[in-house]
């Protein structure tokens, strides 16, 4: 498997640290490995602020992230950030 | 509510020659699948936050269709930027964060309601003496603004659909929040008087 060749060239583990940043400012710190679905990571915040999945977005370098992308795949470094926006719209009467 | 392919057919606004223009220029310079990260400035809304703006949230701007919290937010930055270069008479004016009052799911809970009254207690302690709060709540695809002016301890309530059970939900949110403030910020108790303007 790949992830065994990636371990070899990537001595500092297989653990990253990745934070999750809210709008109202608040961080949740997560650690995962690097070859596990970020959906593990989603599910578990989102049971945090018990709220449903489908209700948050988690974008990484400007792009929403897919519940089955990896670390890995994404080239996440130690410490990074994933920002969770809130969706949100509405409209009003008589236009 | 509008679907997605029921967007599609609206057209934009032509009327607005504005309007028409940054059309153009977001035609011009954005892709559909591009997103654009807006740090928000920890003065805006007390705390330090951000948001994502996207090509529809543009398209609904032009088409008049609803708004994403993300085209709130950046009007407000821009509101924002405008009081601070001096362009409202009238600097009396803060803005709390519609991402961190309104019910997630559009299903109000008592732990939102308890989150959201927090919110504005957060805000009202680091307001700077800036004593008109607006404060826009989105209860579940629909937006509706209160405006808290702590000097009259009045209230208002502005919504065009007018369904009072949002009035309620918000009412119940901010009382608290004025309870809570009132014991931290050692300012006596106030009773808010409210008034739902037509």
């Amino acid at each position: 498997m790949s992830a065994n060749n990636d371990e070899d060239k990537k001595p500092a583990g297989e653990h990253i640290n990745l934070k999750v940043k809210s709008q109202d400012g608040n961080e949740v710190f997560f650690k995962i490995k690097r070859s596990t679905q970020l959906k593990k990571l989603m599910n578990a915040y989102c049971d945090r602020q018990s709220v449903e999945l489908n209700s948050i977005a988690f974008l990484f370098d400007g792009r929403r992230l897919r519940a089955e992308q990896t670390p890995d795949e994404l080239e996440m470094e130690e410490g990074d950030e994933i920002d969770a926006m809130l969706h949100q719209t509405g409209g009003g009467v008589g236009f | 509510m509008m679907t997605r392919a029921k967007r599609k057919e609206r057209v934009r606004m032509g009327g607005s020659v504005v309007l028409k223009m940054v059309a153009h220029v977001v035609d011009g310079s954005l892709k559909k699948e591009d997103t654009i990260r807006l740090p928000l400035d920890e003065d805006i809304f007390g705390h330090d936050s951000f948001t994502y703006i996207n090509w529809n949230d543009f398209e609904a701007v032009f088409t008049i269709d609803e708004l994403s919290g993300a085209v709130i937010s950046s009007y407000i930055m821009y509101l924002d930027s405008q009081i601070k270069a001096g362009k409202f008479s009238n600097n009396g004016i803060s803005f709390v964060n519609p991402a961190t009052i309104s019910p997630i799911d559009g299903k109000p809970k008592s732990k939102h309601s308890e989150d959201a009254s927090r919110a504005i207690v957060d805000r009202l302690l680091k307001r700077k003496k800036r004593d008109i709060i607006l404060l826009p709540y989105n209860p579940g695809n629909h937006w509706v603004l209160a405006v808290l002016d702590m000097r009259k301890a009045t209230c208002y309530y502005l919504d065009s659909l007018r369904p009072i059970n949002f009035l309620e939900q918000l009412k119940q949110i901010i009382d608290t929040a004025m309870v809570v403030y009132a014991a931290q910020s050692d300012t006596g108790k106030v009773k808010l008087n409210w008034v739902n303007t037509v």
